[in-house]
């Protein structure tokens, strides 16, 4: 549950966010982060004035002013796409471990 | 004779094309001797392509001779800011994650321009994915304002900026999601143009704020501006947020001038503090638009007050969903020595990443995150609502808006105060990103310098695909160098 009134980013919640945003925070920058995050927040914090009232409406960003035909078509070739690729192997792009085991 | 040329409008360069008293050539060879001359003191540029872009000027020199010119742009050169793709150049956006990195395609606006025969140089240095408002969060370096060397040039699109003020291509495309093509324009004496959401496709601008970001254009004149928007504009089935609407003549009312018409001025306490400079270069326009015949009309934005916290939190937000495809998989920077994928994931995401850069995401997940998302994400998103319907009542009562770009001229570059506490950057948005929270057209038009030389910028706002109402008004109202120098 949030509390409003209290400083949110404790180092737990950075490490929390730093893991969603798969970004890995060294210990000699952790201090200075929480501190910039800390000034960023008290500024972007100020959001809370606009009165309760997040409407429904509100959620579309933009609207769509079309949406192309859902039907398959040639796009890039593979080659194409595998050119920038760090690592490849037979058509496939080639990364580590991604289950335990 | 092509030096002086270089430092004019399209339409001078296209007449002297046609009349053969240079080629295009020729005109291609004289703006990269005044780039080699200036870049490594400006910094303008990342990358150029000067063999391809010496082909395609020869290529453009025998359409001429077939009398087969592809109109106004053949032939005339220009720049990119570096997160528009283009095949042949690295796009690197400013990072270190996509140093090198080779797009397969052209953005659209690009491949638009070439195939009116206008010719790419290169591409133009940024702040980091544009993060950032002066090019000092570059990975690579920051660019220097041509009008003083010791300041910024601006940002995210500073490197577009400085290569139109210097004469180092004759236009530039920049993208704009908080005011990163208009304040450069604004701090480098330059038209810049963001226009209405959906007007310009977004296909192969590698993405920061989806919702809020337009490919936007520099110029030095108000007519190159118009002509250039002209060519980028339309619909896209590669981008769904394109509208159908025929692209018009956005030069069409130009010589109406501004008598009858209603300019909206907010309060000073709306606009927040604004240097001496701006303030009297505001005045003074508002003194002018009256003179013309326009009508001054008091406006108020009741939301503008929080515009740039709401800006913040939104274009955060969306940017730490449009980068989380940088994951050292398909392309860009790869960790060397991860065990398995979540390791490569941070690892190499947080050495490619800068430091505003991770800033930024970590805000916007912070926003999305569970518990905080009504608070910070949907009260941010109210806000913009609520800003909208704002303008929309304004626009009602006005036929323009006009204010500052900037809350000041270009600051110098290295400013503690700046580095150490992020949000006074942040702070200075506040004019520029009520444009792309309502997705209204925006147009900074110089007016003229402070007392150091420095250029002031000011902006006209207007409804929803009404650009020809903004070239109107600033066709009037701009106080550009050439115009001085002939006075």
């Amino acid at each position: 549950m949030k509390q409003e009134n209290k400083t949110v980013l404790d180092p737990a919640t950075v490490d929390h966010i730093a893991e969603l945003s798969r970004l890995f925070v060294p210990e000699e920058e952790r201090a200075a982060l929480l501190r910039d995050m800390e000034t960023i927040l008290a500024f972007a914090g100020r959001i809370a004035e606009v009165e309760n009232g997040y409407r429904e409406e509100d959620r579309q960003a933009v609207p769509f002013s079309h949406l192309r035909a859902d039907e398959p078509a040639p796009s890039l070739s593979r080659e194409e796409l595998l050119r920038s690729a760090p690592a490849e192997k037979d058509g496939f792009f080639v990364v580590p471990s991604v289950m335990e085991g | 004779m092509t030096k002086k040329l270089i430092q004019q409008d399209i339409v001078s360069q296209a007449e002297a094309l046609r009349k053969r008293e240079i080629s295009s050539e020729e005109l291609v060879k004289t703006y990269l001797i005044e780039l080699w001359e200036k870049n490594n003191e400006i910094g303008a540029f990342l990358s150029v392509s000067e063999e391809s872009a010496l082909a395609e000027a020869r290529a453009s020199d025998r359409r001429r001779a077939e009398g087969k010119s592809l109109g106004i742009l053949d032939g005339i050169p220009f720049a990119a800011k570096d997160n528009l793709c283009a095949k042949n150049l690295p796009t690197t956006c400013g990072s270190r994650m996509l140093e090198g990195y080779f797009p397969p395609y052209d953005a659209t606006a690009i491949e638009k321009l070439t195939a009116a025969g206008s010719i790419l140089l290169g591409k133009t240095n940024l702040d980091e994915f544009g993060m950032g408002s002066s090019t000092e969060c570059s990975a690579f370096h920051p660019t220097r304002n041509p009008y003083d060397l010791a300041r910024t040039a601006g940002g995210s699109s500073g490197g577009s900026a400085a290569a139109v003020a210097a004469s180092m291509a004759a236009y530039a495309l920049g993208s704009d999601t908080g005011g990163s093509v208009r304040q450069p324009a604004a701090f480098c004496g330059l038209f810049g143009m963001k226009p209405t959401y959906g007007r310009v496709s977004r296909y192969g601008l590698v993405a920061f704020g989806s919702s809020l970001e337009q490919v936007g254009v520099l110029s030095r004149s108000l007519s190159d501006n118009a002509v250039v928007l002209s060519a980028i504009s339309g619909y896209d089935p590669r981008d769904a947020t394109t509208v159908r609407r025929d692209v018009p003549d956005f030069l069409s009312q130009i010589e109406k001038g501004i008598a009858g018409l209603r300019i909206g001025v907010l309060p000073e306490d709306a606009l927040g503090e604004l240097s001496g400079a701006v303030s009297d270069a505001l005045a003074r326009t508002v003194a002018e638009c009256e003179r013309l015949g326009a009508r001054i009309v008091p406006a108020s934005l009741p939301s503008l007050s929080l515009a740039a916290e709401a800006y913040y939190l939104i274009s955060s937000a969306e940017a730490s969903a449009e980068l989380a495809r940088f994951d050292g998989v398909r392309y860009g920077r790869r960790a060397e020595g991860a065990s398995d994928i979540e390791e490569l994931y941070k690892k190499s995401r947080s050495e490619g990443l800068g430091r505003e850069v991770k800033r930024r995401l970590l805000l916007g997940t912070f926003a999305l995150s569970e518990g905080y998302y009504d608070a910070y994400y949907g009260r941010a998103r109210t806000l913009a609502a609520r800003l909208g319907e704002e303008m929309r009542e304004l626009l009602r009562a006005c036929d323009l808006l006009l204010l500052p770009t900037t809350p000041s001229v270009a600051h110098p570059l290295g400013d503690k105060h700046r580095i150490d506490d992020p949000t006074v950057s942040y702070r200075e948005d506040r004019l520029t990103v009520l444009a792309n929270l309502t997705g209204l057209p925006a147009l900074s038009f110089p007016v003229g310098r402070d007392e150091n030389g420095l250029p002031i910028g000011l902006q006209l706002m207007a409804d929803a695909f009404c650009e020809e109402l903004l070239y109107r008004g600033a066709h009037v109202l701009a106080n550009t160098n050439q115009k001085e120098a002939e006075e």
